[in-house]
């Protein structure tokens, strides 16, 4: 080889370099250790048992996270690998990747507890998803897909390495779960029903018909007609808060838009929507059953 | 002859684990190709049309 006629310094170097390169390129960052902290021994397929930030500005992002909620950020890995957790206390609530997007705004996408993520993102690939990342494994988290459903809402699938987060009350400041706001009630139930397993339960008593995606008993996420009809379908968030017009101020504060403020007329004045910073939507409620 | 072999097999080993290396994920959707939140961005005002909205999850 080229090598053998080298000078033995030239070598040397060469030879560093090569390491050097292998190291930074074996090197997947300081994994965020998520399924070790969050995971339980048991599977809940079809609960949202996860949350991610695509952010164009972590920075923003990180400030205003912390502000209002009072989470911490933890930086992992360098350069392009870098992701932020998201943590209440000492528990991770959810990651933080930076997305260069091209309209510039943020969104929480949700990952849905699947069995078999493989098997789940191929049937969402018959039923018209855009598959957007296959299903792959992730160190220290488990295997996941991303996708966007038939009506463009953004949704991951995934399998945690130690099992799902145990069910319950959300604490505060934490994900009490998610909601589709669908610009098609009817091909979203079907998609979800395929993709997921989910059955649905529609409640017609209320002011609105708003449906309740469930695996058996269990209450998994919610759907209903978008109110924001001009807008592609997409999921939002809800936090759990202790005092919501003390949220609402903080989040003002911090640089978030009110989409929606609270209203006696809409759960009972318990709901608001924002938008962060960078454009990404959730919903703050004050939740006590 | 044996070294030049087995170099040539050790560089062909290395680049294979290199480029396994540079794919590994810390964050499933990192590099993933995005176009961005449904409301695009903060200085945008959605049209929400708040009687569409109420329901809830019993979470």
């Amino acid at each position: 080889m080229f090598t053998t006629f080298l000078p033995i310094r030239m070598k040397k170097i060469l030879t560093l370099i090569f390491i050097a390169c292998l190291g930074y390129a074996c090197t997947p960052g300081a994994t965020p250790p998520i399924a070790s902290q969050i995971g339980e021994s048991t599977y809940t397929p079809g609960r949202v048992v996860w949350h991610d930030l695509a952010s164009p500005d972590p920075e923003a992002s990180s400030a205003f996270y912390e502000s209002v909620f009072g989470w911490t950020t933890v930086p992992y890995g360098d350069g392009n690998k870098k992701v932020w957790v998201f943590k209440q206390g000492d528990k991770p609530v959810a990651l933080m990747a930076y997305y260069k997007t091209e309209n510039g705004s943020g969104e929480w996408i949700g990952a849905i507890s699947v069995p078999s993520v493989s098997e789940a993102t191929a049937k969402a690939k018959t039923q018209g998803a855009k598959i957007v990342k296959k299903a792959m494994e992730v160190d220290n988290r488990g295997t996941i897909s991303f996708l966007q459903d038939p009506q463009g809402a953004s949704i991951s699938l995934i399998k945690l390495n130690n099992g799902d987060p145990e069910p319950g009350l959300a604490e505060m400041n934490t994900f009490l779960g998610q909601e589709l706001w669908t610009n098609d009630v009817s091909q979203s139930t079907n998609f979800y029903k395929e993709v997921v397993g989910y059955s649905t339960e529609e409640i017609d008593n209320q002011k609105v018909p708003y449906t309740i995606f469930k695996m058996g008993d269990m209450n998994c996420a919610g759907m209903l007609q978008s109110p924001a009809p001009d807008v592609r379908s997409h999921w939002v968030p809800y936090i759990r808060v202790a005092n919501l017009d003390e949220t609402i101020s903080k989040a003002k504060n911090a640089g978030a838009k009110v989409l929606i403020e609270p209203s006696p007329d809409i759960r009972n004045g318990s709901v608001a929507l924002l938008m962060d910073p960078t454009g990404a939507p959730l919903a703050v409620q004050v939740y006590n059953p | 002859m044996k070294k030049k072999l087995i170099m040539f097999g050790l560089i062909i080993s290395a680049s294979l684990l290199v480029t396994a290396c540079s794919n590994m994920y810390v964050s499933g959707g990192v590099g993933m190709s995005y176009y961005g939140g449904p409301y695009g961005g903060v200085r945008m005002s959605p049209s929400i049309n708040v009687g569409m909205y109420g329901g809830g999850m019993r979470w």
